[in-house]
C-alpha cells in the first residue's frame, strides 16, 4: 500500500499543475494573451474540421470496402497512410516544445525527493501527456473515427472502436515520452543538443523547398514520370504495406477499423491486443530509461567539454591587446550560442538550396549582382536581433566591464569590430560557396558587392550599437520567457530597409547617369563610415551615460522566472 | 533553549514507523558511485546513530552531495547498501522518504508558487490534510521570518530566503532524519542562528540532522558526530571530539581547532603558491 499514491498527493499534484497554468497564463500581457485565444480557437476549429473529415472518410471508406475484397484491401492501405501519417505528427510533435524551459510542468527531478514510487512518477508522467496540447489536437480524430464506424456498422462496433480510440491514444502518447526522453538522454551534452537543433531547423528549412524541388524533378524528368505510373511501382510496395499493417501501430488500429467495419471481430481483437502490446513495450522502455535518467545518470548537469583549439598563433595578433580580448570574447559567446550558429550558417545554407533547387540552366541565369544582394540581405535580417543586442549574451560578465578600467569607447569598438568580423566571415564562406557551386565571379560585380557588403555592415553597427544602448533588455527568443519588446527590433527593420536600398539605388542612379556602379557605391560607403563616426561618438557618450541603466537590464531575471 | 518546533506530533507515520527503534538512523556499506571515469565516491561505509547531529565535510569536489543524493534516493548507487533506520532506501524507496526530509543541492523549489503554496504543496505530498498543512506552513513561516513575503512568488526571493523555504519544506512532515545540503548557505546570521537552534532542539528529540557544510566553526559548535570525506574516500568519522583527538594527535585537548584538523587531515597535498606578483 505504501508504494500507491495517496489521495491527498493526487490532489496536491493537480493544485500544483493548475497553479503553474495559472501563473503562466497571468505572466504574458494581454495581447498575446489573446494570440494565444485566437491561436487556440483555430487550433479547435482545425482539430474540429479534422475530426468531422475523419469521420465522413471512416463512412464513405467502409461503404466501399464492401464492394469487395480488393476494395477492403485498399481501404486497409488508405486507412494505414491516414493513420500512419496523423500517428506521425502526434508522435513527432512533442519534440518542437521538448527543448524548451519548461518550468510549467511537474519536473519529475523535483518530484523525486517526495515519497512517491517510481511507478506512480512515471504514470503521472505519462498521463499527463493525455492533457498535453498536441494530443488534445487528436481526440476529435478519435471521436470521428468512433462516429464514423458507429454510423456505418452500429452500437454494436461502439466499444471495439472505444478500446480502439484509448489504446492508439495512449500508445502515441507513451511512445512520444519515450522518444522525447531518448533525446534528452542521448543529447545530454549543451554542445550536442544545440548542434542538433541547429540540424533540426536547417532540416526544416529543407523540408520547406523539398516539395517544390520534388515537384520540378517530376516535371523536368519524363522518365520518373512514366515510372510512377507503373503498376509494377505500386505491386513492389505491397509487401512493406502489409508488413506495416501487420506489425506497426497504424497498422494494426487501420486492421480493427477495417474489422469492425466487415464485421471480422477475431481481427479486430487480434489487433487490439497487437496494440495493447506495444503500449506495455513502450511503457517498459519508458519506465526504465526515465529511471536511468533520473536516478542513474549523471544528468543534464554535466555539460560540453570546448572544443580544442586547432590553431596556436594568435589570430588577431595585429588589435591591440585589449581590443583582441573582447573581439574574442564576443566570438567565442557566439560561436558557443545556438542563435549565432543558425545566423552564420542560414544563408550560405540557404544558397546551397538555391543552387540544387535550380539544376542546370536556370542557377546560372541569376544574376550573381541579384545572387549576392540577397545574400546580404539574408546575412543582416537574420543578424540583425543580435547587432541590437550587444550587451544580451554578457549578462552578469558585464560588471567586468564596469569594473575595468577599459574606455568606454574600447568597448563599443570591440564588439563592433567583432560583429563585423562575424559577418564578413559569413559573407566570405557566401563568396566561396558561389565561386565554387556557381560561376566565377567578374571582377567588378566583385567589387560591388564587397563595397555594398561593407556599406550595410558599417550602417548597420553603428545603428545597431545606439539601439543596444538605448533598449539594452536581452532578446531570449525561448518561449516561455518575452522580455524585450519589439519595437527596437521593428525600429532596426526599418533602417535596414533603408540601408539594403543603398546598392539598388547605385544601381539605378549608374544606370541614369553612365557612372560605374561601384564608383557610387564608394561614395555611400564614404558616407555612411563618415555618419558612423559620428555617430561613434554620440554612441559613446550615450554609453557612459547609460551603462548602469544596462548593467540593470541585462542582470535583472525574467518575467515569470 | 527556546522551543521553535511546531506543535505537531508524528502521527502521521503510525502505519510506516520503522521497525527497529534501535536501528542506526544511517547505516551505509560499501558504497561506491564512477561518473564514467571519475570515481566520485569510493567504497563508503558510514553509521550515524539516532538523534546525531552529523556534520559530512570535505573540499569541494569530494563526493559529499554525490553521497547525499544516493542517500535519499536522489542518484542510483553503482554499489553498495543503504539503509536507513533499518530500511534499504532503494528497495522501498516511498516508504523511507516519508520518514526523512531533505533540502538538496538545487533546493528543487517550484518557483512559480508563492511560499506558502509551495508549503501547502509539500505538506500533501506527505500525506497531511489541509488544515494541518496551513497551520504549520504558517508556523514555520513565521520561524523562517517569511510571512511577510507570501504573496512573493519564490522565483523573485533570495537565495537566502529560497534556502529557508527549502529548510521548512524539509521540516513540515516533522521528519525522523534530516538531510541538508550546505543549509547555511546565503542565509543571514539571524535566520542562521535560530536554525541552528532549532535543529539542535530537533536532535534532542532524536531526530538525526545530516548536513554538508563548509562552515567549519558551525559544525565544530553543533555537530556530536563527524565524516571527512575527500577524493570519494571517507577518511574519518565518529564523535567530534574522538575524530578530532584522532586527526590531532598528542596536541592537548582543546587546543587545536576543527578548522586545523581538518586542513591537517585533507590540506597537505596543496601546492602553496606565495603569489609574489601581487602587491
Amino acid at each position: 500500500m505504501a508504494e500507491l499514491i495517496l489521495p491527498q498527493q493526487l490532489k496536491s499534484l493537480f493544485q500544483l499543475q493548475f497553479r503553474l497554468l495559472q501563473r503562466a497564463w497571468s505572466q504574458p500581457s494581454a495581447l498575446q494573451k489573446w494570440g494565444v485565444v485566437v491561436g487556440l480557437l483555430v487550433t479547435g476549429g482545425l482539430a474540429s474540421v479534422l475530426g468531422w473529415v475523419i469521420g465522413s472518410l471512416v463512412v464513405i471508406l467502409g461503404l466501399y470496402a464492401r464492394e469487395g475484397p480488393f476494395q477492403a484491401q485498399l481501404v486497409g492501405y488508405l486507412f494505414l497512410v491516414l493513420l500512419g501519417l496523423f500517428g506521425l505528427i502526434w508522435l513527432f510533435s512533442p519534440l518542437l516544445f521538448a527543448l524548451q524551459n519548461d518550468n510549467l510542468h511537474l519536473d519529475l527531478n523535483k518530484l523525486l525527493i517526495y515519497p512517491l514510487s517510481f511507478q506512480s512518477l512515471y504514470a503521472l508522467h505519462t498521463l499527463t501527456g493525455l492533457i498535453e496540447p498536441w494530443s488534445l489536437f487528436f481526440y476529435p480524430l478519435l471521436i470521428g473515427l468512433i462516429c464514423g464506424g458507429v454510423l456505418v456498422v452500429g452500437s454494436s462496433a461502439l466499444a471495439p472502436l472505444m478500446i480502439l480510440a484509448l489504446l492508439f491514444g495512449l500508445v502515441h502518447i507513451v511512445w512520444s515520452r519515450l522518444l522525447v526522453n531518448s533525446l534528452n538522454s542521448f543529447l545530454a551534452h549543451r554542445r550536442l543538443r544545440e548542434s542538433a537543433m541547429l540540424f533540426l531547423l536547417l532540416g526544416i528549412v529543407v523540408l520547406a523547398f523539398l516539395p517544390a524541388l520534388l515537384g520540378q524533378q517530376i516535371e523536368n524528368n519524363p522518365d520518373w514520370q512514366s515510372w510512377l505510373k507503373s503498376p509494377a511501382v505500386w505491386a513492389q510496395l505491397t509487401l512493406p504495406l502489409n508488413l506495416l499493417l501487420a506489425f506497426s501501430p497504424p497498422g494494426m488500429a487501420s486492421l480493427t477499423l477495417s474489422g469492425v467495419l466487415q464485421g471480422q471481430y477475431s481481427q479486430v481483437y487480434q489487433a487490439e491486443v497487437g496494440l495493447f502490446l506495444w503500449l506495455v513495450l513502450g511503457n517498459y522502455f519508458g519506465k526504465t530509461l526515465l529511471r536511468y535518467m533520473y536516478t542513474a545518470s549523471p544528468g543534464l548537469a554535466e555539460q560540453a567539454k570546448t572544443a580544442p583549439r586547432w590553431w596556436t598563433s594568435d589570430p588577431l595578433f595585429f588589435l591591440p591587446y585589449d581590443l583582441a580580448l573582447i573581439v574574442k570574447k564576443e566570438l567565442r559567446s557566439l560561436s558557443r550560442s545556438v542563435i549565432g550558429k543558425l545566423c552564420f550558417f542560414l544563408t550560405p545554407f540557404l544558397l546551397v538550396i538555391l543552387r540544387v533547387f535550380a539544376f542546370g540552366p536556370v542557377a546560372h541565369a541569376i544574376p550573381p549582382t541579384a545572387v549576392f544582394l540577397s545574400a546580404i540581405t539574408y546575412i543582416f535580417m537574420t543578424s540583425l536581433f543580435l547587432f541590437c543586442n550587444l550587451f544580451g549574451l554578457d549578462g552578469q560578465g558585464f560588471k567586468l566591464y564596469l569594473y575595468g578600467s577599459l574606455p568606454a569607447a574600447r568597448l563599443l569598438l570591440g564588439k563592433q569590430l567583432a560583429m563585423a568580423l562575424f559577418c564578413s566571415a559569413e559573407f566570405l564562406l557566401v563568396l566561396y560557396l558561389y565561386l565554387v557551386i556557381f560561376n566565377p565571379l567578374h571582377w567588378e560585380t566583385l567589387l560591388f558587392v564587397v563595397l555594398a557588403f561593407a556599406t550595410v555592415l558599417v550602417g548597420v553597427l553603428g545603428l545597431g550599437t545606439l539601439i543596444s544602448i538605448r533598449f539594452p533588455t536581452p532578446l531570449d527568443l525561448n518561449q516561455t520567457r518575452y522580455r524585450q519588446s519589439a519595437t527596437p527590433v521593428l525600429l532596426a527593420f526599418q533602417m535596414l530597409s533603408l540601408l539594403l536600398a543603398l546598392p539598388a539605388l547605385a544601381q539605378v542612379l549608374a544606370h541614369f547617369g553612365q557612372q560605374p556602379r561601384s564608383l557610387i557605391m564608394a561614395f555611400f560607403l564614404g558616407c555612411v563610415c563618415l555618419s558612423h563616426k559620428l555617430l561613434f561618438q554620440f554612441c559613446t557618450e550615450l554609453f557612459q551615460a547609460q551603462k548602469l541603466v544596462i548593467l540593470e537590464k541585462i542582470t535583472q531575471p525574467a518575467q515569470g522566472q | 533553549m527556546p522551543c521553535y518546533l511546531p506543535c505537531y506530533t508524528r502521527a502521521m507515520f503510525n502505519s510506516d514507523d520503522p521497525t527497529s527503534a534501535n536501528a542506526p538512523a544511517i547505516e551505509i556499506q560499501g558504497l561506491c558511485r564512477n561518473f564514467g571515469e571519475f570515481e566520485a565516491v569510493r567504497e563508503l561505509t558510514l553509521s550515524v546513530p539516532q538523534g546525531a547531529f552529523f556534520g559530512f565535510l570535505g573540499p569541494n569536489g569530494a563526493g559529499k552531495s554525490t553521497t547525499l543524493k544516493m542517500l535519499t534516493g536522489l542518484l542510483q548507487p553503482d554499489k553498495g547498501q543503504i539503509q536507513i533506520l533499518g530500511e534499504d532506501i532503494w528497495q522501498t524507496p516511498a516508504k523511507v522518504k516519508r520518514w526523512i526530509g531533505v533540502v538538496p543541492e538545487n533546493m528543487s523549489l517550484f518557483e512559480r508558487l508563492t511560499a506558502p503554496e509551495y508549503l501547502e504543496f509539500v505538506a500533501g505530498m506527505y500525506g497531511l490534510d489541509a488544515s494541518t498543512a496551513r497551520s504549520r506552513s504558517q508556523e514555520l513561516l513565521d520561524l523562517m521570518q517569511l510571512s511577510a513575503k507570501s504573496e512573493t512568488l519564490l522565483a523573485d526571493f533570495s537565495h537566502g530566503m529560497k534556502k529557508k523555504t527549502a529548510l521548512a519544506a524539509a521540516l513540515i512532515h516533522s521528519p525522523r532524519i534530516l538531510f541538508l545540503d550546505e543549509p547555511f548557505e546565503g542565509v543571514d546570521p539571524v535566520s542562521a542562528r535560530t536554525l541552528r537552534e532549532l535543529l539542535q532542539s530537533l536532535t534532542a528529540r532524536n531526530v538525526t540532522v545530516f548536513l554538508t557544510s563548509h562552515i567549519l566553526e558551525t559544525v565544530e559548535k553543533f555537530c556530536n558526530y563527524l565524516g571527512i570525506i575527500h577524493k570519494g574516500q571517507l577518511l574519518t568519522q565518529g564523535p567530534l571530539q574522538e575524530v578530532l583527538h584522532r586527526i590531532n594527535g598528542s596536541m592537548p585537548l582543546g587546543t587545536a581547532s576543527l578548522e586545523d584538523a581538518f586542513i591537517r587531515l585533507i590540506g597537505h597535498e596543496r601546492e602553496h603558491s606565495d603569489l609574489s606578483w601581487l602587491s
